[in-house]
């Protein structure tokens, strides 16, 4: 028989959603306890059985709140432990991921870093600035202190991966700018973009929700453009764009979730109190939807089949694929619809598309000439060269042929 | 009229999951509607000799396929495609354990169940049985999508084996690429029962009692269905362009069936393959005019 290759699961643990910033676009509601670690045992024994029913090897822990660093060290290094050990006790890998605004960082944070996150940040900073802000300070201040924390976690020798979210302002900043700014001012080598959207209680930031699609588009494609041509040689990497690049490439990639075929799929979030749902942009704000409570059964797999809202992400994509122009369109293998947290934030409505629809066609399209010209310019070779030239798809059918030839 | 039917030695047998164990030595694309159902019938020397299950109720709960330890390809058989293809979402976590391709007849709905699998990175087969011209003409639209999107990755028969076939002047033909070359692949009903695949539509014959034993266990070197009878083209066939690759497939099940409904396609092809043949002899160093 043959054997199941390596699989994987994400899990979306939020063990907090205590936060030291106040981010006037933030979708989560805060309020509630942080999670006791004694706990995590029979949380992580649920997830490795849920596993094993679906013959899933690898668990991903993505940690985020809330915020991490507002827990202690000690507390991540207790978690730690109880995780493996269950972990070890079903068989399973774990591995760990930390999402963080950095405000607390300290020296007493690096063992955990290095030792449960493999020396990896992800954070969170936005050019300009227009939204967030350090807890009672102001927003004017954030990037500053952020910058601060960020190069005394880079001197000690961490990866920072950064997410930027784009506003009205930094679409009429333009992507040289942006760029120019991470890149020079920031020092950032690595990072993606997000498209904002109105998760949560509604203010008037929220209400300015969703952007103008075509523009940020416009900018997207501009700052791929600007990537390119200073930075795409040079190792320095803008999500979602590389990973449509190497997509079009026929090279590995992982796009991010909001164009998974289904979410349902491959991740699952956990609220401090147990409360499941599909992902922190739910969990916390949308009670509704919610999936159940992990502790309220002994098997997550029969809380998820019980679910109704469940079974809403579920059908989502069919219903999409049946009821909007999805099917018609180019991308649909790299998209499906988009995001739901977006379709239901902007229109109330699950089962419409994302409203980012025309930018995520706009960087498409775009993202599939520029492979095609790098292709050809990158000398992937003469053959496909030529093939690309009249077909850019032809040339991932080349190497075929050569063979069969 | 009815023939018997003898098993080619070493075809490959279409058969009900249930019947797998009555065809020792034959590999077997072994066939249900319940996915439960190869778990509980497939193990020893049968699962050995699988080259692939089929499931043939989309509507079907996968679960069971994902729980089951085996990996082995799955193939989805839809039958009215127009209907079934939303069920694709549900099926495509197996694309997490496996291969997986949905088979997918020239019916209403083609076109969208086409799309939306190889959009999920399902490998496709396309049925075209004898398409009418507007069926042609959707052929030859998913032709293009195919060959010219840059986000599908696996391939759709019959498209692939005969743009390849054509780009490399080889001998594939059309029987071999649909798994329909009556020497090659035998099909067995549910009720056990020996047939040449539907598309001849050659009658299921009752296998006679004193030949029951002798086919079923495989040692039967006879073969009774030559293909040259089932290969026994039109005598248009003769002068036909394309008869390389498709050896008077488009004649069945229907003899009089007027291929001139199918040429734009095997034209849309044969243009698209010269045209990359042209561009890979003008790149080859010291081939260049």
């Amino acid at each position: 028989m043959i054997a199941r290759p390596p699989s994987m699961f994400s899990l979306i643990l939020l063990p907090t959603l205590q936060c030291d910033a106040d981010c006037e676009y933030c979708f989560e509601k805060k309020g509630a306890p942080p999670l006791p670690p004694g706990q995590l045992p029979e949380i992580f024994a649920k997830i490795f059985a849920f596993m094993d029913e679906r013959n899933t090897h690898e668990l991903h822990v993505h940690w985020q709140g809330g915020e991490i660093l507002t827990l202690s060290p000690a507390w991540l290094e207790q978690a730690r432990e109880l995780i493996q050990q269950t972990a070890d006790s079903h068989r399973k890998q774990v591995k760990h991921f930390l999402q963080s605004n950095l405000i607390g960082y300290s020296p007493d944070w690096q063992p955990v870093i290095t030792g449960m996150f493999g020396k990896s940040i992800g954070s969170s900073v936005d050019y300009p600035n227009r939204h967030r802000k350090v807890k009672g300070g102001a927003v004017k201040n954030f990037n500053t202190i952020w910058l601060g924390k960020a190069n005394a976690a880079r001197n000690n020798g961490n990866h920072l991966g950064v997410i930027a979210i784009p506003s009205a302002d930094t679409i009429e900043a333009g992507g040289e700018t942006f760029y120019d700014h991470f890149t020079r001012v920031l020092g950032i080598s690595d990072f993606q973009l997000n498209t904002p959207f109105a998760g949560g209680s509604s203010n008037t930031v929220k209400n300015g929700y969703p952007l103008d699609p075509e523009r940020l588009g416009a900018f997207f494609t501009e700052l791929v453009d600007v990537w390119i041509e200073r930075g795409y040689s040079k190792g320095v990497r803008i999500g979602p764009f590389d990973q449509l690049l190497a997509c079009f490439l026929d090279e590995p990639y992982v796009l991010p979730c909001i164009w998974h075929r289904n979410c349902t799929d491959h991740f699952i979030c956990i609220h401090p109190e147990g409360h499941l749902a599909q992902c922190d942009c739910w969990v916390a704000s949308y009670p509704e939807y919610r999936f159940g409570n992990i502790f309220e059964d002994d098997s997550l797999s029969a809380i998820l089949e019980a679910s109704p809202a469940r079974k809403r992400f579920l059908i989502r994509p069919s219903e999409i694929i049946q009821n909007q122009d999805c099917i018609d369109c180019d991308f649909l293998g790299i998209c499906h619809g988009g995001c739901p947290i977006r379709a239901y934030s902007f229109r109330g409505n699950l089962y419409d598309k994302d409203p980012y629809c025309p930018t995520y066609l706009a960087v498409f399209r775009h993202m599939s000439k520029v492979a095609a010209r790098l292709a050809k310019g990158a000398g992937v070779g003469e053959r496909e060269a030529t093939v690309l030239n009249i077909d850019e798809n032809l040339g991932q059918l080349v190497d075929q042929v050569l063979e069969g030839g | 009229m009815s023939r018997t039917t003898h098993l080619p030695a070493g075809a490959m047998l279409f058969a009900p999951v249930q019947l797998a164990e009555k065809f020792p030595g034959h590999r077997l694309v072994a066939r249900s509607d319940d996915p439960r159902s190869f778990q509980d019938h497939l193990n020893g020397d049968a699962i050995e000799r699988i080259e692939y299950l089929q499931l043939t109720d989309l509507d079907a709960d996968p679960s069971p396929l994902m729980k089951w330890e085996s990996v082995l390809p799955i193939d989805l058989v839809m039958k009215k495609p127009g209907l079934e293809f939303p069920r694709l979402y549900a099926y495509a976590r197996l694309l997490d354990r496996g291969p997986v391709r949905v088979s997918i007849p020239a019916a209403e709905g083609m076109e969208k169940a086409v799309k939306l699998a190889a959009s999920l990175h399902f490998s496709v087969k396309i049925i075209p049985g004898q398409p009418e011209s507007d069926q042609t003409l959707q052929l030859i639209r998913l032709a293009d999508f195919y060959l010219t999107n840059p986000t599908i990755a696996q391939p759709i028969e019959f498209f692939h084996s005969l743009f390849f076939a054509m780009v490399n002047n080889s001998d594939t033909t059309l029987w071999e690429i649909l798994e329909k070359e009556p020497t090659r692949f035998c099909f067995v009903t549910d009720d056990g029962q020996t047939a040449a695949r539907e598309p001849m539509q050659i009658p299921v014959l009752e296998i006679p009692p004193e030949k029951e034993a002798e086919i079923l266990s495989g040692r039967t070197e006879t073969i009774h269905l030559q293909s040259q009878a089932v290969m026994n083209w039109h005598k248009t066939c003769a002068a036909c362009t394309y008869f390389q690759w498709c050896r008077g497939f488009f004649k069945y099940p229907a003899a009089d069936y007027s291929c001139t409904a199918v040429f734009p396609l095997f034209e849309h092809l044969f243009t698209a393959a010269a045209a990359l043949k042209q561009d890979l002899s003008a790149s080859l160093p010291g081939e260049q005019s």
